[in-house]
Parts: C-alpha cells; structure tokens; sequence
C-alpha cells in the first residue's frame, strides 16, 4: 500500500519536475548577493489560455503573480525575488484546468556585489574575473529589483538601443539611485541623455576610466536610524488589554458577591471572551511610515529609504497597495513575507501581512523616486540662498550650514530666504542629528513624503534632504 | 455559601494570581516573542490548575444529583480564564483548537469522575475500599492528561 503511494507520488513530482513548456531563466546566471534581491525570468504558454497563478517561494518570501494568457501565445514575465544560499527558488505555475507545473532553480551565491558587463552579439565574452558577469543585452533585468546585487555596470552604447521598455525602466531606476555605469564606445549626445536620467548630477557615469575607479553611493539610513523618525504611537492596544483585564476581574469579583446565580456568573466571561475581539478595534493604530529622501541641487530624481512599521491588534491580513514603489523591501522583519502581484491590473503590487495583537512588523523600502525640488537651494557655501520655487507656500524647514542648523520660516511662492544670526536653531534631536551626519557642507531639509499612493492609510512622515555640494 | 458562588470562588482563587502575573509580565515585555511565551505560559500553568481544580472538586460534585447541576459546576471552575486564553489565541500563542480540546476534555473528565464515583460509592465495598479507589481516581485521572499536556503539539512543546 505505501509502496504503490510512494510510486504514484514519484510518477507525479517527475511529470512535475520535468515541467514542460516553463522555461525558467534566473538573471546575472542564477549569481546572487545574499540580502540582495534580484531577477527571474519566465516564459510559458497555454493551450487554452485563461488565468494562471505563479509562486515563487524562498526562505524568507513568497511572490505570488496572478495574470491571465492567451491561448497558444507565449507569456514571458520578470518578477523579482530574494534567493537564500543553498536554498532553491521553488516555483510553481498553475494554469486553468491544467495540473500544477512545479520547478526549483538554485542560484550560486556570490559575497561581494557582481560587477556586469554587456557582450555585444556576436563577440565573445572575455574570461571573467571573480565577481564579474558577462550577459547579453536581451538578459539585462526588466525590473528594478533585478540589479539589486549589481555593484556596476557596463554597457557599449550602442546596445542601450536594444534594451526593450522594461528593461529601460528598470535602467532607469538603477541610474537614479546613482549607481555606477560604465559607457563603451559612446558619444556626447548619449553620455548627455544618460546623465539626464542619473541620480548624484551623473557623476556615476564613467566614460573613459575603468568602471572600478566610480565610487559607490553613500548608504541611506537603516532601519534603526529610522525607527527613531516614525510618527509617534499611543501603543493603545497593550493598555487597552490590561484595563480591560483588571475590569473584568473586578466585574467577576462583584458578580461573585452580589449574584449567586449560575447563568449570571457564567455570562460575565462568556461575555467577555465575546468582546475582546471588539477591543481590537478600539486598539487599532494605522501603520506608520518614515520616509528620508536624499537628492543634490536641480536632480529631478531622489534616492530614498522608508520604514513602514505596522502594529498588530488583530488576527487578520493586511493588505497594503504598493503603488508607486518599484522595489520590493530590502530586509523586514514580520512573521511573513507575502507580495501579490496583479497582472492583470497593471502589475499592482500589494504587500500582504498576517497582523496579531501585541505584534509589530517592520520593512524598509528603498529606491528612487522622480520629484519637482519645492525649493531652490542656490548662493555659495559662503552665502546660500532659499527660493520657493512653487506656486504654493512651503512648510517650516531646516538648513544645515557649516555644521550649523538654521530654521526656514513658510515661504511664499517665489520668495527669497537667507539665513541669519537669528534663524540658528538650537534645536537637538533625532532628525537635526541625522541632519547634521547627512549634508555635508550645505543642505537642506524638507518636510516631504513619498510621491506616491502606495501604503493605503498608513500615517507617514517624511524629509527630503537636498545637499549643495558634490560629496 | 451556595454552590455556583463555591465554584466560581474557587475559580478565581486560581486564575486571579495568574491574570496579575500574566498581566505584570505583558506590562513589562516589549517585543512579540516575550509577550507570546508569557501568555503561553500564563495558559499552561490555567490549564494545569484547572485539572487538578476539576480534580478537587469532585467532593463538591458528589453532592450533586443531577448532570447538569454538574455541568454549571464544572463551566464555573473553567470560564473565568476563557477571555486571557482568547487573547493568547489572538496572540498566535496557543491555537484555538488544542485550547477548545482541552476545555471539553476537562468537561469530560469532570463528569467521568462524577459519574465514576458515584457508580463507585453504590458498590457494595467497604467504607475504606471506596475511599482509597476514590482517591486513586482522583489523582490517577488528571495525572495521566497532566503528562499528555506537556506531549501535546502546540502548547506543552511549543
């Protein structure tokens, strides 16, 4: 009996495992940096077309796809993912009225970041060094989680016209965050469009140096740096729940004393067990958003990291539309790792976390954002000048300037500002001090969120930091 | 006294200390793993006093004639603790169904020792013969469960 199951389970993982018409490819070669994410690649096809469902599972995540495929016409999706060391990328697709397709793919683990370079068709790719993978264009990632573990790239630019809009996007991204990208065989022109797109005024794009000799970015804050920046919390569940325990211990106290009646005592922790779920409600807090953006003078792009911590009251899974935010969280910390991505709404991205009361999952995002500066930070080092370049007023904000902090007053549209003796605050706290290790000679400080619409109604706070000098 | 307020006091006489030190503790912990092992261990040590609280209390059940007057008895001995145990449910610390296994086991095995002892007591054994077969049951039964307790997936290990 346990020998023919054992024999009908090995008859099905090997229809499984052969998984016919799932072609998996993983990016940079299946090479990977622990902790970073990066980029699988896959195409299939359905005889009678319909909705399908993809899961890719690791360790630490699960990205579930759902989308729909045309009869007998090839789908071919890049979805992001977080490989472990050691540990296989299980994926599985299934298709309407089709039995599952079950697929695992181990990726090789690399511990420095991978430098890439770019073959051109037909040329052959030179012996690779330690670290350092050559790819075709075609095989450059298609989403901005895909260069996740990439420490530079170099590209011929006569193959930046191949890239397909995706993979320009996901480019993009990479630019924005100003990582280093080497040009080969380029023109002006191209370097000028290129660093258009770059975040740092371009100076990660190198032209003429090897790739090595371009710096890369300074780090954003953590999550520790960050924790301290949240909007501020009552904690009302965990008071909430110790009242509500010492009241019902002195309504059983009274209960016992003046009713002796069995159903009357028997309500009271009926009653009560029935209307601690209720008291969730009254405990719920939204989650909580800190965002730091960091850009430097006439950048239309900002480099940022977010912390969204979420405190739980109830058993229930939160859903939190990712709208906008084009990279999936660089390191959480929460019971579970869930993202669903719709296909057919537009690749919508929701992050989905299983809440509990007393629990408080955390995940930082980071990546770059396209934004309008609301004000102009002109002048030198020796005499900045402030401009509200909108057509609204601008909010109180900060000015760091030789090591000092300065308090901008509102601004009208259009109005100059220029700090004095008078505006040197001597205001000491979390957000002056991360101002202060941030800006360099001369910054300044912006009461900004995020532009986008992703985290639903979470309560956020947000600063952009705009440095002057080239540090 | 009357009987329903003997049961009750009884109750609270062993979850009141436990809900001050469950209480105590969540007041004191900050993250999710101390406040989950404090009130798996706040439900455990409720478990464990109500097996020997049924146990006890079955002098109190002898004089009951009738099994329903045994019943509101025995829900009296077990009902006080039910809200920290739907908390330490909501928690994630226990799962509700060992936690609503135990309280119909604990229900059960007040009226097998009811029913027992009093099967036992129209025997025709002498007085010494009844006592010491009543008191092996007594400590025998809850014993027994007070081992699997420690076995069972998802409370005693975990």
């Amino acid at each position: 009996m346990t020998g023919g199951l054992a024999l009908g389970l090995l008859w099905l993982s090997g229809i499984a495992s052969a998984a016919p018409g799932l072609t998996v490819t993983p990016a940079w070669d299946g090479n990977f940096v622990p902790g970073r994410s990066s980029e699988i690649r896959l195409q299939f096809s359905s005889p009678a077309g319909g909705a399908f469902q993809l899961n890719l599972t690791t360790p630490g995540w699960v990205i579930r796809y759902s989308g729909v495929v045309e009869a007998n016409i090839g789908t071919d999706l890049s979805l992001p993912i977080y490989p472990a060391p050691g540990q296989p990328v299980q994926i599985q697709l299934q298709r309407a009225g089709q039995p599952p397709l079950r697929q695992t793919l181990v990726f090789n683990h690399r511990a420095e970041p991978l430098q890439a370079w770019v073959v051109p068709p037909g040329s052959s790719p030179p012996s690779a060094a330690r670290g350092q993978v050559p790819v075709s264009v075609g095989m450059l990632p298609r989403t901005s989680e895909g260069y996740g573990g990439i420490a530079s790239l170099s590209i011929p630019s006569s193959q930046l016209s191949q890239l397909d809009s995706r993979q320009l996007d996901a480019l993009d991204d990479y630019l924005s965050g100003c990582k280093p990208l080497h040009l080969i065989d380029t023109t002006q022109e191209v370097v000028d469009i290129i660093k258009s797109h770059a975040g740092c005024g371009g100076r990660h794009i190198e032209i003429s140096g090897p790739v090595a000799s371009v710096g890369q970015p300074k780090p954003l804050p953590g999550a520790s740096i960050l924790d301290r920046l949240l909007p501020a919390t009552d904690q009302s569940y965990p008071r909430l729940a110790i009242l509500y325990f010492v009241g019902y211990a002195v309504i059983l106290l009274f209960g016992l004393l003046l009713s002796g009646r069995a159903l009357v005592l028997l309500s009271i922790p009926v009653a009560a067990s029935l209307a601690l779920p209720a008291l969730a409600y009254l405990g719920a807090t939204p989650p909580r958003l800190v965002t730091w953006m960091e850009t430097e003078a006439g950048d239309s792009s900002a480099r940022y990291t977010a912390l969204l911590s979420v405190d739980g009251a109830r058993r229930e899974q939160l859903s939190l539309p990712l709208d906008g935010i084009r990279n999936l969280p660089t390191s959480s910390a929460s019971s579970s790792n869930v993202v669903s991505i719709d296909g057919t709404r537009d690749q919508t991205r929701q992050l989905l976390i299983e809440t509990q009361p007393f629990s408080t999952a955390w995940y930082l995002f980071s990546g770059t954002v396209r934004l309008t500066q609301p004000l102009a930070l002109t002048g030198s080092v020796h005499l900045p000048q402030i401009t509200n370049s909108t057509n609204t007023f601008t909010p109180s904000c900060l000015l760091s300037w030789s090591g000092e902090i300065h308090q901008i007053p509102p601004l009208r549209p259009g109005e100059h500002w220029t700090p004095t003796e008078q505006s040197r605050s001597a205001r000491h706290d979390p957000l002056t001090g991360l101002l202060g290790s941030r800006s360099g000679e001369l910054a300044l400080l912006i009461p900004y969120n995020l532009p986008v619409e992703a985290f639903g109604n979470a309560s956020r706070e947000g600063w952009l930091l705009i440095r002057a000098d080239r540090s | 006294m009357k009987a329903p307020a003997a049961a009750l006091l009884t109750a609270l006489c062993y979850f009141l200390p436990l809900l001050l030190w469950c209480l105590t503790l969540l007041w004191s912990t900050e993250g999710m793993t101390e406040v989950s092992a404090t009130l798996r261990l706040g439900v455990q040590w409720i478990l464990v006093v109500q097996i020997f609280g049924t146990a006890l209390f079955i002098p109190q059940f002898l004089a009951r004639h009738r099994a329903r007057r045994v019943l509101t008895d025995l829900l009296l001995l077990l009902a006080p603790p039910w809200p920290l145990m739907v908390l330490a449910w909501q928690a994630g610390a226990v799962d509700l169904a060992i936690l609503v296994y135990w309280q119909l086991a604990l229900l059960g095995m007040g009226w097998l020792l009811w029913g027992l002892c009093r099967l036992l007591l129209r025997l025709p054994l002498s007085s010494v013969a009844s006592e010491t077969l009543l008191s092996s049951l007594r400590l025998a039964i809850p014993a027994v469960i007070l081992a699997n307790l420690q076995a069972w997936p998802g409370l005693g290990a975990a």
